[in-house]
């Protein structure tokens, strides 16, 4: 049993390496095939610490219930109980850290393979053009304690599903606020309290330079850098959306009947949708889901065969794609049709 | 006393509320509308140009001028006042209608439909069409909630007395409707 699992830590360190180290989905899927041709189940054999913890937590139970069993031997009874606490939850807990190593270097083969299948490219969250977003766009104005950036991306022209490349990102930020409470004790006595809460949020945007808008914002009231009296004819849409723009008239162009229904079928896929174009034309949409540069897998490592099919074959993004054709779409009705020829 | 004069004034501002919102729905339905109408105005703009271009090219057609004429009388009678769904179909019917006499009279000049210009015209006159098909949709939903609004209780009752306004008209596309045999019993 435990030249089993000794083996297998040997082999979820080989995979991990190469998963490291691939530079594409086919040394993804050769990191995978070291799976398959293990043998014996990839899975921890932890019977004699289920036995461990068990004994431990059932030693405790008797002896509390019947304490006279211990007090012969002159033991402390509570440091006792501890001594068994800790055997029954550290076996656990080490149990616990040897599954996740299976789960975690299964999410991290399929995160690598979905951005090979996708074109992405990790980028370091201080490339300017990440780092410059906060001057851009009001969007990153959240937060009154801490904001960061947190993970980048990039897809390049040629496999963009876009007429440009753009860039994915992952935005947190913190928001401290104090909570005071009031208590009464028996004796009417009442105590006030305060505490410091700290509330963590993360967003998601695509950024790229989109070029047919400028200077105009779709979004909720607070986070509106221009807001404007103009609104969508559609009741449903100026519910949910405030304008953000340079002038009314602005506004009013830009805001066609067809975009409108544009936004409000995105809406339905996107929580919290920000949508911003600053005064060059770069947009940057945001949103808080996090499933949209990624996807859960459905085997993981565990069952080696399952999970090298399901690597094979593309790794569609969904939402992503739905994001993707907004954008061509917003391009499609915003542009000049005459550009060209006049 | 104190009670009753609590609950008159709690009616009072219901009442205020309920007639305000259908005040601003009946609103935001005439604007709608208007944006149907301003949608087709655009529209209008490009026929001239969609009609100097095809002339310069020998390909303009009696019957397609008549079209484009007749158009444009029914787009003068449509007005941003006058909610007229039924005038707005005719307008509708009428666009298909030239949209596909000009794209059948231009398959005999192969260098006309190379032309960017021709092609620009006809890129924006399709987008200009799926505008208007947006306003639409745009105006139907906000005459649904408006409908909605006036219809249901306690809504009807402040309606019925204050606001007086009636149940509007959804546009419906009956060419394409007349195609399918299933009714819905509406």
């Amino acid at each position: 049993m435990f030249r089993h699992n000794k083996k297998l830590t040997a082999l979820l360190k080989s995979i991990k390496i190469s998963a490291q180290q691939s530079n594409n989905s086919a040394d993804i899927l050769d990191a995978v095939k070291m799976a398959k041709a293990f043998e014996g189940d990839i899975k921890f054999q932890h019977n004699p610490f289920y036995l461990c913890s068990g004994a431990a937590i059932a030693t405790a139970v008797l002896i509390w219930y019947q304490p006279q069993i211990i007090s012969q031997w002159e033991l402390d009874h509570n440091l006792f109980l501890s001594i068994l606490a800790v055997l029954a939850i550290v076996p656990l807990i080490f149990v616990y850290t040897q599954r996740k190593k299976i789960t975690s270097l299964s999410d991290f083969i399929f995160a690598k393979d979905c951005r090979f299948d996708n074109h992405m490219e990790s980028i370091s969250v201080s490339d300017s053009v990440i780092s410059q977003l906060p001057t851009r766009f009001i969007e990153f104005k959240r937060g009154n304690y801490s904001r960061k950036f947190i993970s980048a991306t990039h897809v390049a022209a040629q496999h963009s599903a876009l007429a440009n490349e753009y860039y994915l990102y992952k935005f947190h930020y913190v928001d401290r606020r104090t909570v005071t409470t009031t208590s009464t004790d028996a004796n009417g006595k009442v105590t006030t309290s305060t505490k410091t809460v700290y509330d963590h949020y993360d967003r998601y945007g695509i950024t790229l330079d989109f070029g047919f808008i400028k200077q105009f914002q779709i979004s909720n009231k607070r986070m509106l850098r221009k807001p404007r009296d103009y609104n969508s004819a559609s009741i449903a849409f100026s519910k949910k959306f405030a304008i953000g723009a340079s002038t009314e008239l602005a506004a009013a162009k830009y805001l066609k009947p067809k975009i409108v229904l544009l936004v409000m079928d995105l809406a339905k896929h996107f929580s919290d949708l920000n949508i911003e174009f600053d005064t060059q034309g770069h947009l940057c949409l945001a949103f808080r889901d996090s499933d949209v540069f990624s996807r859960k897998r459905v085997h993981g490592l565990a069952q080696p065969n399952a999970f090298y099919e399901e690597l094979q074959g593309q790794t569609a993004l969904d939402k992503l794609d739905i994001l993707t054709t907004f954008i061509n779409q917003l391009a499609k009705y915003s542009d000049n049709n005459f550009e060209e020829t006049t | 006393m104190i009670i009753s004069l609590i609950i008159g004034a709690v009616l009072v501002a219901v009442t205020v509320i309920i007639y305000n919102s259908i005040i601003s729905r009946y609103n935001k339905v005439k604007r709608a509308w208007s944006d149907v109408i301003v949608q087709e105005r655009q529209k209008e703009k490009i026929i001239p140009e969609l009609e100097r271009i095809v002339k310069q090219y020998d390909a303009y057609e009696s019957e397609l001028q008549q079209g484009i004429t007749s158009l444009r009388t029914m787009m003068g009678e449509i007005s941003e006042g006058e909610i007229n769904t039924k005038k707005l179909q005719e307008v509708e019917a009428s666009t298909s209608q030239i949209l596909k006499g000009i794209n059948v009279s231009m398959e005999s000049y192969p260098e006309l439909k190379a032309s960017s210009l021709y092609n620009n015209l006809m890129t924006e006159l399709t987008e200009q069409q799926e505008n208007v098909g947006a306003a639409i949709r745009i105006f139907n939903n906000n005459v649904e909630v408006h409908n909605t609004g006036i219809e249901s209780f306690p809504n009807n009752l402040v309606n019925s007395l204050l606001n007086k306004k009636d149940v509007l008209e959804l546009f419906s596309d009956t060419a394409s409707s007349d195609s399918f045999e299933f009714k819905p019993n509406l």
